[in-house]
């Protein structure tokens, strides 16, 4: 009759060390570093942009990377709102779907190597601002970024939402800095199991070097919100998610041409 | 028009423009985005030559500032 216990026990221990192969575990006190360099064309209601950007990637011990250039521009329609059209083409970048088994067994399950995969996104965007003169030193704006995103290579769509207020350093007529905190909030339409895939608070400072010239310092907490991944779907793996959260440095260069 | 007696004299030179703080004090000259785009030749044919940039704005619009 004593044997009854022992195995209840031995398969409860199978099963929690089956489950707990199958969900990633996110690392610890992660902080990525992130560069970008931007170029913006000022062709008066039109602003041209191109973006090169680079970030680390921790979801596992692995030394990982992101990389993506970005191509398109905002139309100014009135005054106080802007509409944008870009193309971004990354490499890199991990979805839920890249968690998959490991062809070498140990450990089970693992993120597959991205960073050689190219992906194309299409993003659509709107973003509404007014001044708010009623603060102290009248150069404040709250802007309400939408955007729109559409990954070609997986049919994953999204909405990022950004509410953002910047506080502009302005002297003698002459910018010299500008001050952001904004929040920003990923929603996916048709994947992930939450309604909140991504969101981070962030802090950026920009200063204006010289008339062309700005450098950038930001820092961002990013929580991502990791589901279950088809191959798990497909192997009867319980749906679940798992939080990871990360701080990202983020140092960029902005050059601004006017024409 | 009438400009404010600085007592001070500077060199502007091609593309690059001074701000009259105040009315009392001349910045160092430098680019600004209006400045570049004035007719230096003063040539009709190369366009007007008559400046017509709103100054308030063309240093300010807060609202026309995109970083991403």
């Amino acid at each position: 009759m004593k044997t009854w216990p022992v195995l209840f026990f031995v398969f409860a221990a199978s099963a929690a060390a089956s489950a707990a192969d199958n969900v990633p575990v996110p690392p610890q006190g992660a902080v990525d570093f992130q560069g970008r360099t931007q170029l913006v064309m000022n062709l008066g209601p039109v602003d041209l942009l191109a973006e090169a950007l680079g970030r680390s990637v921790q979801v596992d011990p692995a030394l990982r990377s992101y990389e993506s250039l970005t191509l398109g521009g905002y139309y100014r329609v009135m005054p106080n709102l802007k509409v944008g059209a870009f193309y971004r083409l990354q490499a890199g970048a991990i979805h839920d779907d890249d968690w998959v088994p490991n062809p070498s067994a140990t450990p089970a399950w693992i993120w597959q190597d991205t960073s050689t995969r190219l992906e194309q996104v299409l993003m659509l965007d709107v973003s509404p601002r007014f001044q708010l003169g009623f603060l102290p030193g009248e150069s404040w704006v709250l802007m309400v970024k939408g955007r729109y995103i559409y990954n070609t290579a997986n049919g994953q769509q999204s909405i990022m939402a950004r509410p953002e207020l910047t506080w502009f350093w302005i002297q003698d007529r002459v910018p010299i800095l500008n001050a952001s905190l904004s929040y920003e909030m990923y929603f996916p339409l048709n994947f992930g199991s939450t309604p909140l895939y991504e969101g981070y608070p962030y802090l950026d400072l920009l200063w204006h070097a010289t008339p062309d010239i700005a450098l950038e310092l930001g820092g961002a907490y990013v929580t991502t919100v990791w589901s279950a991944s088809r191959s798990e779907l497909s192997q009867d793996g319980a749906a679940y998610s798992v939080p990871a959260s990360a701080w990202v440095v983020s140092l960029g260069v902005v050059i601004t041409l006017a024409f | 028009m009438d400009l404010p007696d600085t007592a001070q004299t500077v060199l502007v030179k091609e593309g690059l423009g001074v701000n009259i703080v105040g009315g009392a004090k001349i910045t160092s000259p430098r680019r600004y985005p209006w400045t570049r785009r004035l007719n230096w030749n003063n040539d009709p044919a190369g366009g007007s030559v008559v400046d017509t940039t709103n100054l308030e704005q063309a240093y300010a619009d807060l609202l026309d500032q995109d970083y991403d």
